[in-house]
């Protein structure tokens, strides 16, 4: 009778997760039916006439686009931004002086739980905001931002530009126009010199370069 | 005579050609929970247990539930070996044993579940590192202890050693999880 006890042990175990896995795929499925739902409003019309078969691969998921969240944080002082891409997210608060920090980690059924070098951020986030809390060098900020699409958002530039200076910089094009960004030359932060949001261009140690928007 | 002969020689030997298969299996699970969370790719989609705030709590939590019982556990095992000066192990002491793991190891499933199919394993940091690492190596771990129960003749310190080695992970992930979460973010619901 003991001697059965672990073997029981086991497949209790192992039966509790493959009903879990059973019910986690179908939460999963469940999620990218909504998604086709949405994407397949159109084929039927394709279908009638003449329609290529429909050999490719219904399952494979679509490229979802990134959401872009950034604002202020609770009474003001510094800003987050928070782009989520698929089942990751990458965020960056900046005070625009010398506080700031870069988190990335794990979105999950909308939530955040990221890290950063200095800090760690967790929140949730929906279709129209992102909150939660963040901690920078030991200190504690909470926020509540808005969904935001491009030219807002978050922008990040890390390269050696011309004259071998290496520059790390990142900035936060808020929907009031403000930019909030801190650029790192040779490891000196200091204010980012202002970036134009419609190119990307910015003026990094006398030269101009094009940064990138996150997401 | 017979029996004397299989018994008295190669005790050592006999130990580990028992230990073999737990060892294999135990090793199989941890290899495969590795390979699996590596390879999916994590959906961020999983199955929740309903009451607390979101699944990141309900994990922190569960985590806690399953650390507590690995402390009876701990407490009866040293029980049960006569490890507590003054202590008479009880008759009941080994159903307590039994029963405070299985409820700890039900605990830590969903957990584990989460991790695997909604996130995966992480690189990320030195923490996510360590507790992606250390899961994997608790459920083999424990595979090879509760298979290493049922096999008579085994050395006598083969069992607290799989023991020790599968609460020595589940510490390990708590610490990486839940003590991670409750001092950054306080302790929520």
């Amino acid at each position: 009778m003991a001697r059965k006890g672990p073997l029981f042990t086991l497949l209790g175990g192992g039966a509790l997760a493959a009903v879990l896995l059973a019910a986690s795929v179908n939460a999963a499925a469940g999620d990218d039916d909504e998604q086709q739902n949405v994407a397949g409003a159109t084929p039927p019309t394709q279908a009638a006439t003449t329609a290529p078969p429909p050999t490719t691969p219904p399952a494979v998921a679509e490229e979802v686009e990134p959401l872009t969240y950034v604002g202020y944080i609770d009474g003001g002082g510094a800003s987050v931004a928070i782009v989520v891409n698929g089942t990751e997210a990458v965020a960056y608060v900046c005070n625009g002086s010398e506080i700031e920090a870069w988190f990335n980690g794990p979105a999950v059924n909308q939530e955040l739980l990221l890290e950063a070098e200095n800090g760690e951020l967790i929140g949730s986030f929906d279709d129209a905001g992102a909150e939660g809390e963040t901690i920078v060098d030991g200190q504690t900020w909470t926020f509540h931002i808005e969904h935001v699409e491009a030219p807002e958002g978050l922008y990040r530039f890390a390269d050696t530009v011309v004259g071998g200076a290496e520059v790390e910089g990142g900035w936060i094009v808020l929907p009031d126009g403000t930019q909030v960004g801190i650029t790192t030359v040779d490891g000196v932060p200091r204010p980012a010199p202002p970036l134009d949001p419609r190119t990307g261009e910015v003026v990094l140690e006398g030269t101009t370069v094009t940064v990138d928007r996150v997401g | 005579m017979n029996d004397m002969d299989t018994q008295a020689m190669p005790a050592a030997n006999r130990g580990w050609q028992l230990l073999l298969v737990p060892f294999l299996v135990g090793a199989l699970v941890s290899v495969t929970l590795g390979v699996y969370s590596n390879l999916h790719e994590g959906t961020g989609v999983a199955v929740n247990v309903a009451g607390f705030s979101g699944p990141v709590e309900a994990k922190v939590w569960l985590t806690t539930g399953a650390l507590t019982f690995a402390l009876l556990q701990l407490v009866s095992a040293l029980v049960m070996y006569g490890k507590v000066p003054g202590v008479n192990p009880p008759q009941w002491i080994g159903t307590a044993h039994r029963w405070s793991g299985r409820i700890a190891f039900l605990l830590a499933v969903p957990v584990a579940m989460h991790c695997l199919y909604a996130i995966g394993f992480s690189t990320g940091s030195t923490r996510t590192l360590l507790h992606s690492l250390i899961g994997c190596l608790f459920f083999g771990a424990f595979v090879a202890k509760m298979l290493g129960l049922r096999k008579d003749g085994l050395p006598g310190w083969v069992l607290p050693v799989l023991g020790g080695m599968a609460f020595t992970g589940l510490v390990g992930l708590w610490w990486t999880s839940s003590v991670w979460y409750f001092t950054t973010f306080g302790v929520q619901f």
